[in-house]
């Protein structure tokens, strides 16, 4: 944590210092791309510190659970963007070389490429070039597909379901405390209520039936 | 189940429609100096670039706009891949009634053939009921002898129709699991459930319809496997206050996640308690055997 606030300072300090002198000199200057790097990556480390530094201050505050599982969902996943991230760096080390090209700008065509945009503002022309594109792209693609396929699996359903889970979980406990509390007083169309809220049915208490099943359902007996 | 999608699918869109314009705007500034790019040319930009459709007629050249490209397009691309994928989940759903509909009046009449589901559609609710029928026949299996469901009252008192009505519920559950439109149970029956789970002999022991505060519980501690819920203490209200009444199975950081895992975890309680159940009835009568042996 303080390693990735001191290497963000860093960063932030040689864009500061760098943009100074840039402001002073007589001559006009273009940012080149490796500057523009430095700001991101300034600002993505400052921000996962900071990200960090919540989460160890929620540890701590016990609000959190220490120990973080890590399913096998969240470690393929972690594999996943990891291989994928090093396909595009190392892609972009190799073309770079052989096509001639600047590294960073290596790195915006293996970006297009990877991902299916294909402007063609940058292209291949060497033979070696376009038959290695061959094998890059698709192992780079496929790559990227089993990232977010595992992305949406994790996030999206999990993240989302136990956030529903937590909402229903809360909606419950206070549903049964209430009606144990008050027994059958409980008038029922509060009942409704709650049920609407839970997003399932409650049975009405009156009708000593069966019938508890979900009133959209068809009659599955 | 459907709101979570339909959550999931928003929070995408808004990502989406957030990263298109958002980067219009930056890829405008980016781009002023070098190619004089209106608004719109950095929305066409992003958006020909986030369909990956890539024309390629007007990219980003300066070395600003290169950088932010290649960031952004790593973060927008995959949400746009997440929200055609719960598009799919959602919309497709939404719209799988009037797909089954026509196909039902087009492709495959159906038993009754083509002209009653033609007239279907001209009575009292045009289609819909040719379409609940349709969707009914293909989502219900039938399965051998589901009687009718026990409601979720008393436990019976003899083992043996303690052992039937599980086993009831069992079917009640598989036949529920393979049903499409299946939401869940009611919070009622969920507590007659786990007073099933707690098995013959502790069922019984519990006040219908509630059981007490159990004091071991913590919110991490209930067990997955094993069966085993903390709630098997002895009833606490001897003070005779009714206490409040706790229900930890229900309450956040339990076993249960989400509707439909929360069913199948039911079912597999209710299969671990009637194993046991008949374990410990072999139990006993091996005892009384050998000591009638004896």
């Amino acid at each position: 944590m303080t390693s990735r606030y001191l290497s963000s300072g860093c960063l932030a300090a040689i864009v500061v210092v760098v943009s100074r002198r840039a402001a002073k000199s007589m001559f006009a200057y273009h940012w080149s791309q490796a500057y523009y790097y430095c700001i991101y990556a300034a600002v993505i480390y400052f921000t996962i510190a900071s990200l960090l530094s919540l989460n160890f201050l929620g540890t701590c505050r016990g609000h959190l659970k220490p120990d973080v599982a890590l399913s096998t969902t969240l470690r393929s996943l972690l594999l996943h963007s990891m291989a994928f991230l090093a396909i595009l760096f190392l892609g972009a080390v190799v073309f770079s070389r052989l096509e001639g090209w600047s590294y960073l700008d290596s790195l915006y065509w293996a970006d297009v490429t990877l991902l299916t945009i294909g402007f063609g503002d940058i292209a291949p022309t060497t033979t070696l070039g376009r038959a290695l594109l061959f094998p890059y792209a698709l192992a780079g693609i496929v790559c990227l597909g089993l990232t977010v396929s595992l992305l949406r699996k994790l996030v999206l359903d999990k993240g989302s379901s136990t956030l529903h889970f937590r909402r229903l979980a809360n909606l419950r406990d206070d549903y049964l405390k209430q009606r144990d509390c008050a027994g059958e007083r409980i008038h029922h169309s509060d009942r409704l209520h709650v049920a609407g809220i839970l997003g399932v049915t409650v049975s009405n208490p009156h009708r000593r039936s069966p019938g508890t099943r979900h009133p959209s359902a068809p009659n599955a007996d | 189940m459907r709101h979570r999608q339909w959550t999931a699918f928003a929070i995408s869109l808004c990502a989406w429609l957030l990263f298109l314009f958002g980067a219009a705007a930056i890829f405008m500034v980016c781009e002023d100096p070098d190619q004089n790019w209106s608004y719109f040319d950095g929305l066409y930009m992003a958006f020909v670039a986030l369909t990956t459709i890539g024309y390629g007629d007007l990219t980003p050249t300066t070395s600003s706009g290169r950088s932010f490209f290649v960031l952004w397009s790593l973060l927008a691309v995959p949400t746009v891949t997440i929200m055609i994928a719960s598009a799919e989940d959602t919309l497709l759903k939404a719209l799988r009634g009037i797909i089954t509909f026509l196909g039902s009046i087009s492709v495959l009449p159906g038993e009754s053939g083509f002209p009653r589901v033609l007239k279907g559609m001209f009575t009292r609710r045009p289609g819909l009921d040719a379409l609940s029928e349709h969707v009914r026949s293909v989502s219900t299996i039938p399965l051998g002898a589901a009687t009718d469901r026990h409601p979720p009252t008393e436990i019976p008192s003899a083992r043996r129709k303690f052992h039937i009505t599980v086993l009831d519920e069992i079917t009640h559950i598989i036949h529920d699991l393979s049903r499409q439109d299946f939401g869940g149970y009611p919070v009622d029956r969920m507590v007659w459930y786990m007073r099933l789970i707690k098995g013959h002999d502790n069922a019984e022991n519990i006040q219908p319809d509630r059981y007490p505060k159990c004091e071991s519980h913590s919110r991490s501690r209930v067990r997955m496997s094993g069966g085993h819920l903390c709630t098997r203490a002895a009833p606490s209200n001897q003070r005779g206050q009714p206490s409040v009444w706790h229900y930890p199975e229900f309450s956040v950081g339990s076993p249960l996640i989400g509707p439909r895992e929360e069913v199948q975890w039911i079912l597999g309680e209710l299969l671990q308690t009637l194993k046991k159940d008949w374990e410990l009835h072999d139990m006993v009568r091996e005892e009384e055997e050998t000591n009638n042996g004896a």
